[in-house]
């Protein structure tokens, strides 16, 4: 694989995720409130097409201007190039999570925009209102279909119980205890 | 350049596997850094490996400073994707939710019966504790009463959030 072929893979991975960042944003400035975790993938999924386009107007450009990476598979080339974009993904994600839900950032956003006037731990819990925490994250369940309500009783789908026997089996493998 | 893709996964692979051995027999109780330690040991077995696929013509071999760049770069992207996924496994509060209504007798709580068996003050109380021993909050004593506030670097990253979350339109979060 040449200098040509890395160039392609850097450029194609970081157009293509240009790209979603640009819908992305179009969509998250027009929409009051976070976006769900299953609108954010959809995103993604749905700019791939896009990204295949982009993909064959980037190799024609490279050609055009002499580069030669016609030696290097072009499945060798996808596939590294999908692996940086997913990486890249998952990045935003993760950035986007950090600034959506996190305790530690909210409260320190909610210092911050409050004068950083000090507070006691209840005065704290009051603000912060932890009850309503609980409730979101109930929510956020649900609506990813981890969890359904039956009467006043949670119960978990299939999905949600695949999901917390494997977590389980993991918590008990890596002896971290329950966590949260 | 191929080899430095298949040679940094092939080092994560190595991660993984020692760190589930060495998490399954010790009762570690500080997670990341003996993960990041671990990490560092596995990096070393990067040369060795991406020596050996060299070897292999048709990944044909970049100029040195592309692979140390492509290296760099999945590593980075790497460590952080599993960092976030350790992270949400670890300390996750909806995961915890999902377990404890696994475990309880029927498979079914209430919101009352799981906040009895999972309390989210104890999460937030937790979670300001760690803060506090980072140093993004600091202390203070009023009498009897331990007062909290943003520390400069607390400052500095609630004012970048603040602004992340009025662009992204997250509303309070949290």
């Amino acid at each position: 694989m040449n200098l040509a072929a890395g160039f392609f893979i850097l450029s194609f991975a970081v157009s293509a995720f240009v790209v979603y960042m640009l819908v992305h944003l179009i969509m998250v400035i027009r929409t009051p409130g976070p976006v769900s975790w299953a609108t954010l993938k959809a995103i993604f999924f749905a700019s791939l097409p896009l990204t295949v386009v982009l993909a064959w107007f980037i190799a024609h450009y490279l050609e055009a201007n002499g580069q030669n990476f016609s030696e290097t598979p072009l499945g060798l080339r996808f596939f590294c190039s999908f692996i940086l974009l997913i990486l890249l993904f998952n990045g935003y994600l993760t950035f986007y999570a950090i600034n959506d839900r996190s305790l530690s950032v909210r409260t320190m956003v909610d210092f911050y925009r409050d004068h950083n006037h000090p507070l006691t731990f209840e005065q704290l819990t009051k603000r912060y209102d932890t009850a309503r925490s609980f409730r979101r994250r109930l929510q956020i369940l649900e609506e990813a279909g981890y969890m359904t309500r039956i009467g006043d009783g949670l119960q978990l789908t299939s999905r949600g119980r695949k999901l917390a026997v494997t977590i389980r089996f993991l918590k008990i493998f890596y002896r971290t205890g329950k966590g949260g | 350049m191929a080899q430095s893709f298949i040679a940094t996964f092939l080092v994560y692979l190595v991660f993984l596997l020692t760190q589930a051995i060495v998490f399954h027999f010790i009762e570690i109780k500080k997670r990341v850094k003996t993960m990041a330690a671990i990490l560092l040991a596995s990096a070393f077995l990067w040369f060795p490996i991406e020596a050996e696929l060299r070897e292999i013509d048709w990944l044909n071999v970049g100029v040195p400073i592309e692979i140390a760049v492509w290296s760099g770069l999945l590593f980075t992207l790497i460590w952080f994707g599993y960092l976030q996924f350790w992270s949400a496994f670890d300390t996750s509060p909806s995961l915890r939710f999902l377990i404890e209504i696994f475990e309880s007798e029927k498979g079914v709580l209430t919101v009352e019966q799981l906040h009895d068996r999972y309390s989210f003050d104890d999460v937030f109380r937790r979670r300001i504790d760690r803060m506090s021993a980072s140093g993004f909050l600091e202390i203070t004593k009023t009498g009897e009463e331990l007062n909290y506030r943003n520390s400069a670097k607390g400052q500095k990253i609630g004012r970048i959030s603040s602004e992340i979350k009025n662009f992204l339109n997250l509303g309070e979060g949290g």
